[in-house]
Order: C-alpha cells, then sequence, then structure tokens
C-alpha cells in the first residue's frame, strides 16, 4: 500500500463533489489548453498565409490600410484601382525583380455565397510555384481554373461549362488548382483581361505583387511606389503587423477570461480539499496517533489535490482536443480578422504546458488545505463526545 | 517486575482568562510491563488529559513522564511520533477505520508511516479472529469486527503499550464481550493494557483500577 493509492481511494468518499472539482479544473485547463492552441495556430496561419502571398510586398491603391490587410489576405472588394501603367513603372524600378498586376473582386452567386474572382497572368502564376494545377491554366479568354474542391461542390471536373450570374456567355474549366490548404482554395481564377472585361475595368488591376531582387533594400522600393500618385506600398510585416495589433485586444481579453476560469478552479480544489480536511479532522487525527508524521499527512492531502488537478487537467485537455473544431468555428465568428488555416493548432509542447498548468494548480491550491491537515492534533481522535 | 511507564507530578493546565485551570494535576502513577490498568472516573475528571499523556499525544506543563526509559517531557511533536510509533498501539470508541481500505490495508495502515519490513498482518488478524474478512470492507463487516480490525491495526507495529479509550463504547454486550476477551487473551500474551473507560464493570476486568476525580488520581 502506497501513500497514492490511500490519496486516490479517498477521493472516490465523495464522488459528487470530487466530480464537481474535477469539472471545474476540466474547465479551466481546456479553456487555457484551446486559448494557448488558438494563439499558436493563428500566428501559424497568419505567417503561412503570407508566405503564399508569393511576393513581398503589395502595391495598392490609397485607402484603409486595416481594409486592405483583409483583402490581400481573404479577397474583397476594392473600388480604387492601379493601371497597367503603374505595373509597367514598378517593373522599372531599382531592385524590383517582378511586378505581377492582379484582378480582385466579389460576386454574389445564386446560392448567396459571395466568391471572389481572381484575374491572373502568367506571371501570377509564377509567383506560386508551389501550385498543382491538374489539366491546363488557361486555354483562352473563356478558360477558368477552380480549386479542386470547390469544384467537386459544384459538381464540376475538367470541360465542364459553367456560368457567372450576369455574364453573357459560359466558361470552360480547363484546370483545377490542387488543394493548397491556404486561402487560395476560396477563389475563381479567370485570366486577366477576362476578369478586368467583367467588371468593366479594363486595364486595371487591383494589386501588384512585387518580389525583390534583394530583400534588404525593401524600404528603398517601399518609397520609390509610394511615389506614384496614389499608390501605396505594403510590406509582408506589415500585414502582419496590422493583423497582430487587431488580435491584441482580443487576446488581451481572453487571456483575463482565462486566467479567471483557471483562478476559479483552483479556488474549487482548495474549497474542495479543505472541506474534505475538517470533515476527517479525527480521522487524521488517528493518523496521527498511530504514526503519520505531519509530513505524511501534508503529503497525503497534497498528493490527493494533485491528483484531483492532474486528472481535471487531462478530461480538459481531452475534451478541448475533441472540440478543437468547435472553437475554430466560434472564434472565427468572434475575430476581428481570422486566417484561413487552422485557428486551433496545438503540438506536444502545449500538452506538456497544460498537464503542468494542472500540477501547478494542484501544488499551490492543495498547499494550505495540507497544511491544516498537518497541524491537526492526534488527541483529535481521542476528544471525548 | 520492572517498570514501563513511571509518571512523576504530572500536570496539564490551561489558561482561561485569568485562571489556570488544571486538567491533570500532579498524578503519580507506575506500571508494571505486562500489567492491565482500567482508568475510570466521570465526565471531566481528566481521564482523557491523562491518557493523552500517557499515549504522548500530548506533552505535560509541568512533571516527569519516564516510557520505556525515555523522557517524554519536552520532547517536539517530531520525536514523539517516533516515540508512538516504537511503543504505543492506540484503540479508539470510533474505530476510525477508512471506509474506503479493505481490512488488511487498513491494519496495515501504521506501517505506511514508517519503514518497517516486517509486515505481520495476516497474522494478526488470525489473532483477533478476522483472517476470514482480509479483502472486507468496513461497511461490510459488525461494530465488534470493526473494532477488533482497529485492535489488529494497534498491534501491527508490535507496540509495548495497549491504549485503549472506551474500547467498547460503541458495541452492544455480545460484542463488547467479544473485545474483552480479545484484551484479556493479549494481556495473557504478555502486553500492557491501558483502558480508559466510564464503565465500573468494565473496568473490574483489569489487574488494577486507577480512579480519577477533578484532575487527580484518587486510588493507585
Amino acid at each position: 500500500m502506497k501513500f497514492f493509492s490511500v490519496a486516490l481511494k479517498n477521493l472516490f468518499r465523495r464522488r459528487m463533489r470530487t466530480g464537481l472539482t474535477l469539472m471545474g479544473i476540466a474547465i479551466g485547463i481546456a479553456m487555457l489548453f484551446s486559448f494557448m492552441s488558438f494563439n499558436q495556430g493563428y500566428q501559424e496561419s497568419l505567417r503561412k498565409d503570407l508566405r503564399n502571398m508569393g511576393a513581398h510586398m503589395l502595391a495598392i491603391a490609397k485607402g484603409c490600410p486595416y481594409e486592405a490587410t483583409s483583402m490581400i489576405l481573404h479577397g474583397g472588394e476594392i473600388k480604387d484601382y492601379l493601371t497597367s501603367e503603374d505595373v509597367e513603372r514598378i517593373r522599372q524600378m531599382p531592385n524590383v525583380a517582378s511586378a505581377v498586376g492582379m484582378f480582385m473582386n466579389q460576386k454574389i452567386f445564386p446560392h448567396g455565397k459571395t466568391l471572389v474572382v481572381y484575374g491572373l497572368d502568367d506571371a501570377a502564376f509564377a509567383l506560386k510555384p508551389w501550385w498543382v494545377v491538374k489539366g491546363d491554366k488557361f486555354l483562352d479568354e473563356r478558360s477558368v481554373v477552380l480549386p479542386e474542391e470547390m469544384a467537386t461542390e459544384l459538381g464540376l471536373s475538367i470541360g465542364s461549362t459553367w456560368s457567372m450570374p450576369g455574364v453573357e456567355g459560359e466558361f470552360t474549366v480547363t484546370g483545377l488548382l490542387e488543394k493548397t490548404g491556404s486561402q487560395d482554395d476560396q477563389f475563381i481564377y479567370l485570366p486577366l483581361v477576362t476578369a478586368q472585361q467583367i467588371f468593366e475595368a479594363e486595364g486595371k488591376v487591383t494589386s501588384i505583387a512585387i518580389t525583390l531582387e534583394d530583400i534588404s533594400k525593401i524600404q528603398d522600393v517601399v518609397k520609390s511606389v509610394e511615389s506614384l500618385p496614389d499608390v501605396q506600398a505594403i510590406t509582408m510585416s506589415q500585414v502582419l503587423g496590422t493583423a497582430q495589433t487587431l488580435m491584441n485586444s482580443a487576446q488581451a481579453m481572453i487571456t483575463s477570461i482565462v486566467a479567471i476560469a483557471v483562478l476559479i478552479s483552483a479556488l474549487g480544489v482548495m474549497n474542495s480539499i479543505l472541506m474534505s480536511v475538517f470533515e476527517r479532522t479525527r480521522e487524521i487525527g488517528m493518523m496521527k496517533a498511530v504514526g503519520a508524521s505531519q509530513g505524511d499527512v501534508f503529503a497525503l492531502v497534497w498528493i490527493e489535490s494533485v491528483l484531483l488537478t492532474l486528472t481535471g487537467g487531462m478530461l480538459g485537455i481531452g475534451a478541448a482536443i475533441a472540440a478543437g473544431k468547435l472553437i475554430d468555428g466560434a472564434l472565427r465568428g468572434l475575430l476581428p480578422f481570422a486566417p484561413s488555416g487552422n485557428l486551433v493548432a496545438f503540438d506536444g509542447q502545449i500538452v506538456m504546458v497544460s498537464l503542468a498548468a494542472s500540477l501547478f494548480l494542484g501544488i499551490v491550491s492543495g498547499a494550505y488545505p495540507a497544511f491544516r491537515a498537518s497541524q491537526l492534533s492526534p488527541m483529535e481522535a481521542i476528544r471525548s463526545e | 517486575m520492572a517498570y514501563i511507564i513511571k509518571a512523576e507530578n504530572l500536570s496539564k493546565s490551561y489558561k482561561r482568562g485569568s485562571e489556570t485551570v488544571y486538567a491533570l494535576q500532579e498524578a503519580n502513577l507506575v506500571i508494571n510491563a505486562g500489567e492491565f490498568i482500567s482508568i475510570v472516573g466521570p465526565s471531566g475528571s481528566g481521564k482523557t488529559t491523562f491518557m493523552n499523556m500517557l499515549g504522548c499525544l500530548d506533552t505535560p506543563s509541568s512533571g516527569g513522564y519516564l516510557l520505556n526509559g525515555t523522557q517524554i517531557a519536552g520532547l517536539k511533536e517530531r520525536d514523539l511520533v517516533k516515540v508512538r510509533q516504537e511503543n504505543i498501539g492506540f484503540v479508539f470508541q470510533q474505530f476510525y477505520l477508512l471506509p474506503t481500505l479493505t481490512v488488511k490495508e487498513n491494519v496495515e495502515l501504521p506501517l505506511l508511516f514508517q519503514n518497517k519490513g516486517l509486515n505481520r498482518s495476516k497474522e494478526i488478524l488470525e489473532t483477533v479472529g478476522l483472517s476470514h474478512r482480509y479483502t472486507h470492507l468496513p461497511k461490510e463487516l459488525s461494530g465488534g469486527e470493526m473494532q477488533r480490525v482497529a485492535i489488529a491495526r494497534a498491534l501491527i507495529n508490535s507496540p509495548k503499550i495497549l491504549l485503549a479509550d472506551e474500547p467498547t463504547g460503541n458495541l452492544d454486550t455480545k460484542n463488547s464481550e467479544k473485545v474483552i476477551t480479545l484484551f484479556r487473551e493479549l494481556h495473557r500474551l504478555g502486553l500492557t493494557i491501558i483502558m480508559v473507560t466510564h464503565n465500573p464493570e468494565l473496568a473490574r476486568i483489569a489487574d488494577r483500577i486507577i480512579t480519577m476525580t477533578d484532575g487527580r488520581i484518587k486510588t493507585a
């Protein structure tokens, strides 16, 4: 027989109380775990989205930087255009390796979904060397490339014809983009010229993706680009910074909620263990009378507390993993800006940190009840009725 | 015969406001090894305080207490634990068996708190007549059986003295008799037994009766 088994068995004496305390801990740790997973997932998917841009910086028409951030990552409607001349001018600037004009706009489809239409040319495809397109890119002006998943959803395959609401004539699906796991899986790709025609913006582009010969010269290029009238340059680190700023206030709020939840669950454990110590005053007196030292009693109660929080923590982590998808969805609705990858991403390290937090919680919240128990007198067992 | 316990002017006092209350006043008592002693007296007479002193659960305010050659007065709790482990087995009125542990585990509980290799729980449970209850839980036992398990627990450390606080206080006549028979048997085997009770009839089975009133020993 070991201290461990005595402590464990004791927890089964008040099943209801133990169960409720476990739930408190599980909720607290689940929140902590989800929060850490979310932070990790958010950062990862944001970076991934940015890498997937394939460019070092973008030039867009002057406007709201927040709107621009969201547009760059998610697509959207931009009212102010740049021109083909802008593309040409930027292409001539020193240190610029390539400048590719892209056209982006959105259409509302009959099923109520807003789809973003991307106008690309061959140079734009070159920015995304990792793309795997089944079939062909564009064969003519009436070609369309669809993400594979979207095509499956729409019941389309290579060679199918497809029409866009409000646009005369039909398109032929010439290529399917294999799943990239990024925001690119949400767009419809048309030849640049076709996209410009559909939205009556011939010769106009919404953004210019710029790659540099030497990334350390990025500030010089920013200056040159912004010397053009009504053009602003956005570097990828600016996009990252803007997205992070949008997140900071939300994060501060979530942090305090998680801290409160964890604190409350710690108080719950302390209360529960303290109550069980008071109920067992005489029994603990007996243990001391039959040879338990202060340290023995302290250890017994402490082990109970740690067992409780570790078990609760494991339940919480399990529940958080199981509910990951739900949490992802719920957060997506709450956030000012959400990247396209998995918002909730956990790894072994987050599991370990959550378990360590559970252990710490047990150690801290069990210390006082354990101390109180250790100070009980062995005379409690004899004290006459 | 060699004495195992020697109390000299043993006193325990408390402050209550400005006055000093004596729970135990200048008790003198010598108990020989192998004796069976009863301590009787009405409530408030100081029996419990005296028992706490003898059992090394509490230290005296003044006076001396020699237990098996060790001076107990002035010892710290850490040392008292050792003295208890090595010398004394306790039997309580309320049994205090842990409900989640089996009979065997309850009997072995004191071993948890010391590094003693020897485990005689099987043998001891045979002595108290409960070897067939080895794996049962306390709730499956009668009151008498519970007290016999508690006695087995008191014996697991091979104590020199068995201290019993109203051991039959919670038992009916039939079960009380079984416990008393067991005490007699243990006494016959050479164990020193000190039993506190307010039941005069029970007290009479002892070799010697100590009567207490108002914190003093009346008859020695």
